[in-house]
């Protein structure tokens, strides 16, 4: 049973917008939800961010990025297992490894995932809070460029 | 949450400590970290070599699929292609691994041996000089089949060309880098 209709690529990106307290509160009640074992090293540091560029396809390292990822499972005593994975750019080892259990639980469809959908709903709802307010101000730095046609006229008869 | 600590960035600074103090003095023992479990002995010595950047063969299954190889982060490979090979020291095998070639010499592969702690384990005796080994010296290895030194031996014969090979056990860890001119008693 799905809990969220969002997309599981952007799980982390509401998370991280919703509440930061009241997901690392359900992280610790994820926590103890069974045996949880790395899959595979966790990583935390920075990260060449390599590309190629356009003019002779060359690669080249635009620069560091700071970057966590943890590769996870839980198991609880009732015999559930789930696995679950997170990449974020924060060099923030627990965070990304809350994300990683979140991200197994959610994707499991456990019960015990119905606060984390509440808090992807919440990380939506600030990050489109963020997109308004954007739009706002954009719109209000529009330019009417027809206004500067009608001001070339004017000095052209002056 | 936790990782083995073979993993943890701080042990496995101080196995890369020894593992240059081993280098540095060929045929002494370097003692590993006392956190390090004797049976564990390569797979701390592995963790502490090995990034995503290298290769390693691992032709005899010494390494759990599950616990290591996923912490390691080394890629698979043959052991006629692989930079890190892993075997057990009291069983020889026929091996071709890289030696490198004249004008990149380091493009050779690194052999780990892993010598058996049991107590009726063959007991070889090398004989060793060269560089950083002040008099030549007479060091007694268990758990190596002197086979394995005949066959590095003839890696190591067109020098530059040849492997380096690490003795490891729960002893701590030796090295013969490719200078070191090894005879067996």
């Amino acid at each position: 049973m799905s809990l969220t209709h969002e997309p599981r690529g952007q799980w982390p990106r509401l998370w991280l917008a919703a509440p930061r307290a009241e997901l690392l509160a359900a992280g610790g009640h994820l926590r103890a939800l069974g045996k949880i074992r790395h899959l595979a090293l966790p990583q935390m540091g920075l990260a060449l961010l390599p590309l190629v560029d356009g003019a002779f396809h060359e690669s080249f390292n635009l620069g560091e990025i700071p970057l966590a990822s943890s590769q996870l499972s839980i198991h609880t005593a009732d015999g559930r297992e789930a696995r679950g994975a997170s990449c974020v750019m924060q060099d923030d080892i627990s965070m990304v490894e809350t994300l990683a259990l979140a991200d197994a639980v959610l994707a499991a469809g456990w019960p015990e995932g119905e606060a984390l959908a509440v808090l992807l709903a919440q990380g939506r709802a600030a990050l489109d809070e963020v997109a308004r307010q954007r739009k706002a101000l954009l719109a209000a730095t529009t330019v009417d460029f027809a206004l500067l046609g009608e001001t070339e006229d004017d000095d052209d008869a002056a | 949450m936790r990782l083995e600590a073979i993993f943890n960035p701080s042990l496995q600074q101080a196995v890369f400590r020894a593992t240059l103090q081993a280098q540095s003095y060929p045929g002494l023992a370097a003692a590993l970290p006392q956190a390090v479990d004797g049976k564990d002995a390569h797979r701390a010595l592995l963790s502490a070599l090995l990034d995503a950047e290298v290769s390693l063969a691992d032709p005899e299954n010494l390494l759990s699929a599950e616990t290591d190889w996923p912490f390691l982060e080394a890629r698979r490979a043959s052991v006629e292609q692989a930079d890190f090979i892993l075997a057990e020291g009291a069983r020889p095998r026929l091996l071709a691994p890289r030696l490198g070639t004249l004008s990149e010499p380091e493009q050779s592969a690194t052999l780990v041996l892993r010598l058996a702690d049991a107590e009726n384990a063959m007991q070889t005796r090398l004989h060793l000089s060269g560089p950083g080994i002040r008099e030549p010296r007479t060091v007694a290895v268990n758990g190596l089949h002197p086979e394995w030194i005949k066959q590095r031996n003839d890696w190591v014969a067109s020098f530059p060309l040849g492997v380096d090979l690490f003795l490891v056990g729960s002893f701590g860890v030796i090295a013969l880098p490719r200078t070191t001119h090894v005879g067996v008693q």
